[in-house]
């Protein structure tokens, strides 16, 4: 048994090779050139007090290409000679991307130093 | 003429759409695959690719989504294609309404879910003709069926089944009692909440249902409600799975597509409340409560109507 494919199905068909050559193109530039190694930073973008407390949000972002793993922020607030520590973890990173992370403190950041770092991460 | 085959298309699209949801909703829902997706090598995106579509040419020279499917392993292998692209499609569409993409999601991340998470869609469009088929669900309950014939046969055969399935249908329906009618409902209904439950009991104590949900809007939620609606509708009265010739022509309260659709959303929904309850203990906060009622809605309706269409 012959079959043909009429104008509508070979109009799908040529929609589903555009489709998938535009998924390859887009992985395929990928895989063009160096992939750059994770690289998370965080970024303070605002404080507001909300209560008693005071919520600090930073952006965690991957300047790398290549992904990040367990990746572990720590913020300390120093006030009157007293470190008060907070730590997040953020499971999975891909390169490029960011997440929008929030610590609270009780105190006012304001009112003494606040400073934000990775302590480490992982390479999937 | 040219109406006919584009609207045959329309149907096979459909069709291959909702064996694709069938099969590749239960990967959707799972934490793991989002980032394994993201995370994933360029060079392993493309090997998945290019290893899909030794099954998908498979099932395409065996079942695929089209009634009329050639016998040629060159038809195999454009079906094949056509199967990826949907299912790529598909994946990226419902990861969008779950916003597991967003406008934020780098491209690459982006790329890698859609091709690790559509795994399951291409591959349920490979067997949307297997899925559900009529002739083997008539086979069990009437051998002399029309549609219990082979259904590889040319589109002209199947038109002159589905005229004959409907009269049968009709006949049958008129001489039904009213007590006759309401069972029907109430048989759809059950399958309905049966079949969500099947699907949905599996995904509703995962941290996933809250996660998607936490990260809904109102008119996201709404956007879910109407796109749940929509491939149901489209699951049972449009991709001509089993039955569904005489479906169109049952009667009794809510046994027309619309209002049958709507009723069985509903309870769908219930169900998926339900099982958010038992597994949460609790329903405060109110908006988070059934904003995860209808996270978990979307896979329990495309349970119900596949409950529905097995009745």
């Amino acid at each position: 048994m012959t079959s043909q494919r009429n104008r509508a199905e070979s109009t799908t068909l040529l929609i589903a090779i555009c489709v998938l050559l535009l998924v390859v193109a887009v992985i395929s530039s990928a895989l063009i050139g160096p992939r750059s190694a994770p690289e998370p930073t965080v970024e303070i973008v605002g404080i507001r007090p909300v209560d008693d407390d005071y919520h600090v949000s930073i952006v965690l972002r991957n300047d790398g290409d290549q992904s990040a793993a367990e990746v572990q922020i720590q913020a300390d607030l120093l006030i009157a000679e007293t470190v008060v520590s907070s730590t997040q973890t953020v499971d999975v990173l891909a390169g490029s991307e960011s997440v929008d992370l929030t610590f609270v403190f009780a105190d006012n950041p304001a009112d003494g130093t606040l400073e934000v770092f990775v302590t480490g991460f992982a390479e999937p | 003429m040219h109406d006919h085959m584009w609207r045959d298309e329309g149907v096979e699209f459909v069709r291959a759409a909702s064996g694709g949801i069938l099969f590749g909703i239960p990967l959707l829902y799972t934490m793991e695959v989002w980032s394994i997706g993201a995370t994933s090598e360029p060079r392993n995106q493309l090997i998945v690719l290019v290893a899909l579509t030794v099954p998908l040419t498979l099932l395409n020279r065996t079942e695929g989504f089209r009634i009329s499917n050639g016998h040629r392993w060159s038809d195999a292998v454009a079906d094949a294609i056509e199967s990826m692209a949907i299912g790529l499609v598909l994946s990226a569409g419902v990861l969008v309404m779950l916003r597991e993409i967003t406008l934020t999601t780098p491209v690459h991340a982006a790329i890698g879910r859609v091709v690790y998470e559509s795994i399951g869609f291409c591959l349920g469009v490979g067997v949307a003709r297997h899925l559900l088929r009529g002739d083997r669900i008539a086979d069990s309950n009437n051998p002399d069926d029309g549609n219990a014939n082979d259904d590889r046969n040319i589109k002209q055969g199947r038109s002159t089944k589905q005229g004959r399935s409907t009269k049968q249908s009709r006949s049958t329906q008129q001489g039904r009692s009213q007590p006759a009618m309401v069972g029907s409902t109430v048989s759809d209904l059950g399958a309905a909440a049966l079949g969500a439950a099947v699907i949905s009991l599996s995904i509703a104590p995962t941290d996933e249902v809250q996660h998607i949900a936490a990260g809904m809007t109102p008119p996201m939620l709404l956007i879910v409600v109407t796109v749940s609606l929509v491939v149901t509708y489209s699951i049972v009265f449009v991709a001509e799975f089993a039955g569904q010739s005489g479906r169109h022509v049952h009667q009794g309260p809510l046994q027309n597509p619309t209002a049958e659709t709507l009723a069985a959303y509903l309870v769908a929904l219930g169900t998926s409340a339900t099982l958010v309850w038992t597994f949460r203990g609790q329903v405060d906060p109110v908006p988070g409560y059934v904003a995860q009622a209808v996270v978990l809605g979307f896979p329990a309706a495309i349970g119900g109507a596949a409950g529905r269409l097995v009745v």
